[in-house]
């Protein structure tokens, strides 16, 4: 790559406008090449540093209305609010609407299937399970895991495709299963504990959810429901 | 419980800063109160808190790194949590090693980890933002709509006013090599 190629291929891929096979070889090629890794993390910079200006000017703008509201004369609030657009309104009283929650939305609103991730060369018919898992095919992805010698990541995959295919107690037997010194204990955690919270089991699912911690995948995601969970 | 419509909150979020008062107005009370009751906060600490918590939010909207929402109020306090732990870490340390750490350092320790999971230093942000005033006003509008505000090159196009889409993408590629050149200027190579 020539040094002004190296420019536009890197803010070509920071902006998501690679196709995956131009993303794949990238990446390849930034694993090779110093140069490249220097503009990435250039331009990585730029985009951080002109957000964090962003973000400053608007936490100061926050701040003085939080104290203006703090304060005892309100009337210039209703001034601005008059002003407000129908479509702010309405999605504001979405917003306080959106109040409750059933544990069935929950768990609707936060259930997706892992993604396809395993490394582990699977014996006999294990690539048309995982071909069949990558595709969306969970009863059939089931069936052909069923055979695999039961792995961590073979149990954590089946408890993924049966809590996808709706049956909960397959799934929560095969995610309990997983060996407390696995790489999928975090993700085991995330996914048990909304399998608990579909099945009505709260206080299973808010121990789960306690469990994943700052690093872990799903972290925030969990904080807020816990606080869904807990107040 | 209906999934609240993301594109209609980051379109009013994109708009103007109206979209991000109402947030604060329909969610603020509630996680402050949260924050001050349940977490050890004082009002001041769950104001700041929550602010961040907010900016976090608005990021995360923006960039498309929330695919679903349900309850934005709970979703902040989750942030807000968040956001605690990690200051009352960073006090615990600062106590421990006797380091001074500014409430700047908390907030940007924070979006490290909880948005851009990349670390910048303060020194280059300074340098960042020294080389990027340097350029002409156009530039730093295209740069800043793209890059801040998240707009598509349509869209800057109609909204500066360009011929079509094709001339932004090649203004704006000019504007950050240019940018980059005065950066490499101000900072050496190594910059």
């Amino acid at each position: 790559m020539e040094a002004m190629d190296k420019v536009e291929i890197v803010a070509q891929y920071l902006a998501g406008e690679m196709t995956s096979e131009e993303q794949v070889r990238f990446l390849e090629e930034l694993a090779q090449d110093q140069a490249l890794q220097e503009e990435l993390s250039l331009q990585q910079d730029f985009a951080i540093a002109l957000k964090n200006e962003r973000n400053k000017a608007l936490k100061s703008e926050l701040l003085a209305y939080a104290e203006q509201k703090a304060g005892s004369n309100y009337s210039w609030y209703y001034g601005i609010a008059a002003g407000v657009s129908i479509v702010i309104v309405g999605l504001m009283a979405f917003l306080y609407l959106s109040g409750s929650s059933s544990n069935e939305a929950l768990f609707s609103a936060n259930f997706e299937p892992y993604p396809y991730v395993f490394t582990t060369r699977l014996s006999g018919n294990g690539s048309a399970a995982s071909e069949a898992y990558k595709n969306g095919d969970f009863s059939t992805a089931i069936q052909l895991f069923e055979k695999q010698p039961m792995s961590d990541t073979v149990q954590f995959y089946l408890g993924i495709a049966y809590a996808q295919t709706g049956n909960l107690e397959s799934a929560s037997a095969r995610l309990e299963q997983i060996a407390p010194s696995s790489i999928f204990i975090p993700q085991k955690n995330w996914y048990l504990g909304l399998i608990y919270l579909q099945s009505g089991d709260k206080e299973g699912a808010i121990a789960m959810f306690s469990k994943i911690t700052e690093k872990d995948y799903k972290f925030i995601e969990a904080q807020a429901l816990l606080g869904q969970l807990e107040n | 419980m209906s999934e609240i419509d993301i594109s209609e909150l980051k379109a009013s979020l994109r708009r103007d800063n109206e979209a991000l008062r109402d947030i604060f107005d329909a969610c603020s009370a509630y996680c402050m109160k949260s924050l001050m009751k349940y977490h050890n906060c004082s009002r001041s600490d769950a104001n700041d808190l929550f602010i961040d918590a907010l900016l976090i939010f608005r990021d995360k909207i923006l960039d498309d790194q929330l695919e679903y929402l349900t309850n934005p109020r709970q979703y902040l306090l989750g942030v807000c949590i968040v956001l605690n732990k990690k200051r009352l870490r960073l006090q615990g340390n600062q106590n421990k090693l006797g380091l001074v750490f500014t409430s700047d350092d908390l907030v940007a320790s924070s979006y490290e980890e909880q948005v851009i999971d990349r670390e910048i230093s303060y020194e280059q942000q300074r340098k960042v933002m020294h080389s990027f005033k340097q350029l002409g006003d156009a530039c730093r509008e295209i740069l800043t709509l793209f890059y801040v505000d998240h707009f598509s090159m349509k869209e800057i196009a109609h909204k500066m006013s360009f011929a079509s889409s094709d001339v932004v993408k090649t203004k704006k590629m000019r504007c950050l090599k240019k940018w980059r050149e005065i950066f490499r200027e101000n900072n050496g190579s190594n910059g």
